[in-house]
Parts: structure tokens; sequence; C-alpha cells
């Protein structure tokens, strides 16, 4: 009998600008899995986690289970940060959206924006703009995350508040497909699979 | 979906009210258009009465275009788009919300403000009903065939000239037959109303699916 799987990707194929991104990939995101897909710039990786989210065309098939289907979290490059509002007001209009029912204030604690709480996000430093977009995944509640390059461009501190909430994440059955040009940290987990992308 | 509707429409409310650049540009370059037709017409008196309808119309629709190039523009450059697409949120209320807000912060207004600067510009009350009916009809027509123009020039670089170039060959019938309605308002005929009501129901049904295909094209 096959495992319990959240996502399975098969044969999948995508062409950009009549281009040949990537070729029949398969693979399956199981509870408590990172998959982490290496590649080069411009290899395909960030097309490969837009297929995923079915925000691109693809040749082959993604299934996810059902129950996850509208409920997938993404953070790419762009994470739906409105220059003007503050961190209160990005938190509460997600929460509103995703119907979260709990306070968000555990969220401010962890990502230790207790101060920053009304400051515009413009005025946010790339590090603090990446931890808010992971603090709308803790609202989404979803099983799988889709992280494009989560701890690039991060400072040690930031980066391995990112790398414990993912491993959190795992732990309580979610599953991580993560891009990154960089030797991650949990590269050594044995519940760790990569796929290289040329 | 009607929770969705309402926070959506709530938000953008917000940005209409609090984002300056948003609705407050829109009407102020109306105002500014509107002051300059009697400064360049001089003491041409009657000149300036036979043109001021159209004067009004052609107004009305830069004020519309100035502000189109903001209606998704933020939404797309933050990614706020692609999560909601990602997140299966229906794209069908992000787009009527926009278009309601549009027309709220940039139509209504105009509206309101036009049989006043009728009476300015040509000194007489006769056309105001005909000049008002015939903005209540056009403007939402002008949000809503602006709207899949400005969904569709979102990855454009040089945005704002293509979006005019693109726009106007499809309002010019509106203003054509906008005008038109309110000299046939004092006859009695309502011919161009009708014409303009049956565009109108036409866009409110297929404008946002054609809006909401192109929306999600651009994400690609």
């Amino acid at each position: 009998m096959s495992k319990e799987y959240l996502l399975a990707v098969k044969n999948l194929s995508c062409e950009r600008n009549y281009k040949l991104i990537f070729n029949n990939l398969s693979f399956k995101l199981e509870p408590g899995r990172i998959i982490l897909i290496n590649g080069n710039n411009g290899s395909g990786k960030t097309s490969l986690l837009l297929c995923i989210a079915g925000a691109l065309h693809y040749k082959g098939s993604v299934k996810i289970k059902k129950q996850y289907d509208d409920k997938i979290g993404y953070v790419g490059h762009k994470n739906a940060l409105h220059e003007e509002d503050t961190i209160n007001d990005y938190l509460t209009y997600w929460k509103k959206i995703y119907d979260y029912k709990d306070n968000f204030n555990y969220i401010i604690n962890y990502f230790n924006f207790e101060k920053y709480i009304e400051t515009p996000i413009r005025l946010l430093s790339f590090g603090q703009k990446k931890k808010l977009s992971f603090s709308r995944l803790q609202m989404i509640k979803s099983k799988i995350w889709l992280l494009d390059e989560p701890i690039s461009g991060l400072d040690k501190k930031t980066k391995n508040l990112i790398l414990n909430l993912i491993m959190e994440h795992i732990k309580y059955g979610g599953g991580v497909i993560a891009t990154s040009h960089q030797n991650l940290k949990f590269n050594k987990l044995k519940n760790t699979m990569s796929i290289k992308i040329d | 979906m009607t929770r969705l509707f309402i926070l959506f429409l709530a938000r953008e409310c917000k940005g209409y009210l609090f984002n300056t650049n948003k609705s407050w540009f829109a009407i102020a370059f109306f105002l500014l258009c509107i002051l300059i037709f009697p400064l360049s017409f001089g003491s041409s008196e009657d000149l300036l009465k036979e043109i001021s309808i159209s004067s009004i119309w052609i107004c009305a629709l830069f004020a519309n275009l100035i502000s189109l190039e903001s209606l998704f523009k933020e939404d797309y450059q933050s990614g706020t788009l692609l999560q909601y697409h990602i997140n299966k949120i229906p794209f069908i209320i992000i787009v009527s919300t926009k278009v309601i807000c549009h027309w709220v912060f940039t139509g209504l207004p105009i509206i309101f403000l036009s049989p006043l600067f009728l009476i300015f510009l040509s000194g007489s009350y006769e056309d105001v009903l005909g000049l008002f009916f015939s903005l209540l009809i056009g403007t939402p027509l002008f949000s809503l065939i602006g709207m899949p123009i400005s969904a569709l020039t979102l990855g454009a670089s040089a945005r704002g000239p293509i979006l005019v170039f693109l726009a106007i060959p499809f309002y010019l019938p509106i203003i054509i037959f906008g005008v038109l309605s309110v000299n046939s308002f004092k006859t009695g005929s309502y011919s161009e109303y009708y014409l303009l009501c049956a565009i109108l129901s036409i866009g409110i049904i297929f404008l946002p699916y054609i809006t909401i295909k192109i929306l999600k094209e651009s994400l690609e």
C-alpha cells in the first residue's frame, strides 16, 4: 500500500517563452518531509514551485490532497506586502482572509515584532519583511509549504528562526518544498530529499 | 464569499480614502482640466457654451484614465494577486470590489461635480439633468472598459502611454453616445441612453470575466 502523501508530482514539465524549463519531474511530498530543489540561478526552481502552486501552466500532473487544495503556503520573492500597511494591518488582513480564529500575539512574539507593530512595511529591512511573510504562513494553517529561497539574504539569527519554524512544521506532519542555491542546514536530515534542476 | 467581498471592499475603500494618489489625484485632475477650458477660450462665450458638455465628458475620460493605472498595479507588483491565486480566492470578488470602488471614488464625485461645472461653463441650467444621467451611465462604463485594459498592461514597461493608447478607442463610442444623449434628453428621445444602458449591461456581465482571464495570464 502506498504511503500517505500531501502532494504527488508526476511527469511534470514546464515551458516558458517556448523554452523547456524542466522535463518529466516526479516526486511525492509526504508528511514530515522536506524536498529541496537545488539548482543554479535561472534553472527553473521558482517555476517548479509556481507550477505546483497552480500559478503556471504545466504538462503532467500535480495531485494535492483534497483538504489542502486551497491551502498552500507560498513564500516567494514577492510576498504580498503593501508598503503603506503596518505590520498590524498586514497580519489583521491575512488573519481575516484565512479566517484564522486565534490571536496572532504569539506570532508577533515569535518574530519579535512587538516594537514594530505599527511600523509601515516600507520602513522594514529585507529580513524583517521575510519574517513577516513567514508570519502569514502561520495563519494559513497549511500542511504544504512552498518556499522559494527561504533563507537567502538573511542574517544568522533570522536564518535560525526560520529554519526552526520549518523544523517545527515538519515535526507536526507538514511537508516543505524549498528551493535553494545554497546548502540548507536540514540537508543532512534523513527525511530530506534533494532534487537537482539544471 | 460574502465575508471576503466585504473584506476586500473595506480594504479598497481604505486604499482610496487614505492613499492620496489614488482617488484625489483623479478628481484634482478633473477640476484642473475643467478650469483650463474657460481660460483657453477667453472671450468666446458662445463657443464655450457649445463645447461645455463635450469638455466635461473629455475631462471625465482623462480623469478616469489617470486613475486606471493604479487599479491592479500595487497588488500585482507586491505579489498579492499571486497569493490570492495560489490560495484560490475567487478573482471575481477582487475584480468586482476593485471596479465598484474605482467608480465610487473617481466616477461618482465627477457625476456630482459636473452639473455645477456645466452651469459654470455654459451659464444655463437646461442640460444639467441630461448630463447627470448620461454620466451616471457613462462613468461606470469607463471603469468597466478600463479594467481589462489596465490588467492587460500590467507587465508593460511604458505602462501609462500604452494604457492610454489602448483605452481611448474603446472609450470613443461612450463619449459619442454620452454627449449625444445629453442633447437628446431635451427632446425627450432617449435612444442614446438606452444604447448606453445596453452596453453597460453587457459590460457588467462580460468585462469582469475578461479581466479575470487577463489577470491570471499576467501572473504566468
